[in-house]
């Protein structure tokens, strides 16, 4: 039988890119189908209208939205539509998706991360699980992100380093803000390790890449130098030099048919004009983010899949995972400091690059009530992020009123000229509850009359205690640095970029949606490989073990072709 | 009378003619504005009152004449890309304020004194229409003070200089604006 093609993957973020990338370069034909549009370095501008306050590279909500689904404090459930409120789940819809917008804070999951089971027991009311896979089976994939995507940073000892294949990273470290230093002296005193940050962003100019220039705006924002490891600059780019990638941006995968013998035969598409297509490969990934692939497979009812694709065991969906944690920050108030301390602390555009993980793991009676090691988490430390109008609007309450006129006016001058702002951002396990999930919300359709999906939040009381204790330590840290307005605090909001799981891999088809392979259980030719796969997630941000597996997955298929091709 | 004293005094007595004209130098559109057309320039000058008087302007700092808010908000209400429920929402607050100030002082809200601007608009933010619409206007007056100039407030970066803001490179390009993309 032919084929169009010999693969076709939806989707062209972090889960999609080592596909694209390792199967164009192995000679195999591939279809990429992404919803967005394809910008490159020349489109990405810093513009904080179009980055963060329209909305501009993610859909517009009348016309595509979520539901979501929230517990009320007298335990009933509530839920709305997307549109009109302040919920967004969407996060880049472009070529390279959310990579493009990441802060590339790079972390690899700890070898316990892959038992938590097993290190930690289990905790009531959590779907914990160990992985069906080691951080063993993992490692050559991290370390070939390093490489590859291209990751930057410095190895040095410290309690929960987990062990590497290579010895250093492949770039140094990304050039630091005076910050580091403040927080490294803070630390010493404490006796507390700081490390600087790994991050997927290129220190020098490699791989047909140029370095970062340090425009100060990263995190939310395009990279116009292509330092940024983003799915689309350090693969799909290199894959399309190949020849052998078809990219079709304004592609929104509608269905995945089946054929009666439940395999899948054809995936149709809309094109910008909504004019439908089909087309048909030997293998298909799906690699739409968390949520829109547990969306697009409930949506891709078959004979064989009445539930939806993969869903027999009613499995699609469930187990949806954030990111737990907490959050703080901190001013250093530059009348505190020496004249020549606050002219290096004015400097902009250069990294903080700072985290701690001494608490990966915590032993504490009193929070916990237990002996027993607690999985614990990271502590990253970054500048506030310098989008000017969200930090002047956060300056406009006061008592209640809001605050206008010349009071305003002084209160913006102060935020913005007397002292340097540090932030925290602490990790930790968001774990999987049965009412954390994704389903289809038959009621509110998006433009192409499709179900959307209706996301359920479920926060477990252990993500707070550990995002408390995280949070507490951060603020001990920042007080010895000597800042002021010191703030942290836990958060049970779910950061909505940073979302797993829903299609969790496992051995049991009755309690995961795909093998180990990431190839769904009774869909012999589909693929999973975003962050859906993730059955728990780690304290860490999730892009670089997304990458990773992506690409040993990408090894599965490649076998499965036949293996790399000889070249004509 | 200077346009920056006209604007700052909320002035009286002009004929709508001339209030016009002055209000259509302010904002000064590149934009074709169809879904701008309700908005009389009475509608115009209350907004331009409201945002004087919630961003003053200073002998050393800019205020909303200044950072050209008036502007920046024809440009967004007048974009095509633009929620017309933001634009419906914007157009019937400066009515209800209007409203409001008749009720109250009998008098149009830009004839008021500066302290009865105050009074009105804390009571007007007493209800949750009025306090989300001065949300809604503040919201603007801070974009066009901190935007890139290419969207038509901040003119030569005045806001950025103001609060020692550093812009990052590259900037927006007029071709590459947000909707353009």
């Amino acid at each position: 039988m032919s084929y169009d093609f010999d693969i076709c993957v939806v989707g062209s973020g972090a889960g999609a890119g080592p596909i694209i990338y390792t199967l164009a370069h192995a000679g195999y034909k591939v279809l990429v189908l992404e919803k967005g549009p394809w910008y490159t370095e020349q489109d990405y501008f810093k513009d904080e209208l179009k980055t963060s306050l329209r909305g501009g590279y993610t859909p517009d909500l009348r016309e595509q939205q979520h539901v979501v689904e929230l517990e009320n404090d007298d335990g009933s459930w509530r839920s709305f539509p997307t549109y009109q409120s302040s919920w967004n789940f969407w996060n880049g819809n472009v070529v390279g998706g959310s990579s493009n917008f990441m802060s590339g804070f790079f972390h690899r999951l700890k070898p316990n991360d892959f038992h938590l089971l097993s290190s930690y027991g289990p905790i009531e009311r959590a779907n914990i699980v160990d992985w069906p896979i080691s951080y063993n089976n993992m490692e050559p994939y991290y370390d070939k992100v390093e490489k590859v995507v291209g990751v930057s940073g410095r190895v040095i000892d410290h309690p929960f380093q987990e062990p590497r294949s290579s010895k250093d990273f492949p770039f140094p470290p990304t050039t630091e803000h005076p910050l580091a230093e403040h927080i490294d002296w803070a630390c010493e005193r404490l006796g507390i390790h700081t490390i600087p940050m790994p991050r997927a962003i290129l220190s020098q100019p490699a791989m047909n890449r140029k370095a970062c220039v340090y425009s100060g705006y990263c995190g939310s924002y395009g990279c116009a130098t292509g330092a940024k490891g983003s799915s689309r600059a350090a693969l799909i780019d290199s894959a399309m030099a190949t020849g052998n990638v078809d990219l079709r941006p304004h592609a929104m995968v509608t269905h995945i048919h089946s054929d009666p013998q439940g395999k899948v035969c054809a995936v149709e598409y809309v094109d910008k004009e909504d004019k439908k297509h089909t087309a048909d490969a030997r293998l298909y990934v799906v690699a739409a983010q968390a949520i829109e692939t547990s969306r697009l497979l409930l949506n891709s009812t078959g004979s064989k899949h009445p539930d939806g694709l993969g869903n027999n065991s009613g499995q699609v969906g469930k187990n949806l995972i954030f990111a737990g944690g907490g959050a703080g920050s901190g001013r250093l108030t530059y009348d505190k400091f020496s004249e020549q301390q606050v002219t290096e602390l004015k400097e902009f555009g250069t990294f903080v690059n700072r985290s701690v993980q001494d608490w990966y793991e915590i032993t504490d009676k009193d929070m916990f009530k237990s002996d027993a090691p607690q999985k614990g988490g990271t502590i990253d430390f970054v500048h506030l992020h310098p989008n000017p109008v969200a930090r002047a609007s956060r300056q406009t309450r006061s008592n209640g009123q809001i605050l206008w006129g010349k009071p305003l006016k002084d209160r913006l001058k102060a935020h913005f000229t007397g002292g340097r702002y540090l932030k925290v951002e602490a990790f930790c396990d968001w774990l999987p509850t049965d009412n954390s999930h994704v389903s289809l919300d038959h009621q509110v359709k998006d433009k192409w009359g499709l179900p959307v999906a209706k996301i359920k939040v479920d926060v477990h009381v252990q993500n707070l205690k550990v995002g408390w204790y995280l949070a507490n330590k951060s603020a001990d840290i920042m007080r010895e640095m000597g800042a002021d307005n010191v703030l942290a605090f836990a958060s049970g909001v779910p950061p909505t970029n940073l979302v797993a799981g829903g299609c969790r891999f496992g051995t049991d088809p009755e309690k995961s949606v795909l093998n180990p392979d990431c190839q769904v259980h009774d869909v012999e030719n589909l693929y999973v490989t975003d962050g859906s796969f993730i059955p728990t997630g780690g304290s860490v941000p999730h892009t670089w073990t997304i990458y990773a597996n992506a690409f040993r997955v990408a090894d599965k298929l490649l076998e499965r072709l036949g293996g790399q091709k000889k070249q004509v | 009378m200077k346009r920056r004293d006209f604007l700052l005094t909320s002035g009286t007595g002009l004929s709508s003619l001339s209030l016009s004209g002055i209000v259509n130098a302010a904002i000064c559109s590149d934009i074709p504005a169809p879904s701008v057309r309700e908005f009389t320039p009475q509608d115009w000058h209350i907004i331009a009152a409201v945002q004087n008087h919630i961003f003053p302007s200073e002998d050393q700092t800019p205020g909303a004449v200044e950072i050209q808010a008036l502007r920046y908000l024809h440009n967004y209400l007048a974009n095509p890309a633009t929620d017309p429920e933001n634009v419906k929402f914007i157009h019937s607050g400066s009515r209800q304020l209007q409203q409001f100030a008749e009720k109250n002082h009998s008098i149009p809200f830009t004839q008021l004194s500066i302290d009865e601007r105050e009074k009105l608009l804390r009571e007007f933010e007493t209800r949750p229409e009025g306090r989300r619409w001065l949300i809604t206007i503040l919201n603007y007056v801070l974009e066009s003070l901190l935007t890139d100039p290419v969207y038509g407030g901040n003119p030569d970066g005045i806001g950025w200089q103001w609060l020692e803001h550093r812009a990052g490179e590259p900037r927006p390009p007029a071709n590459k604006r947000y909707w353009l993309l």
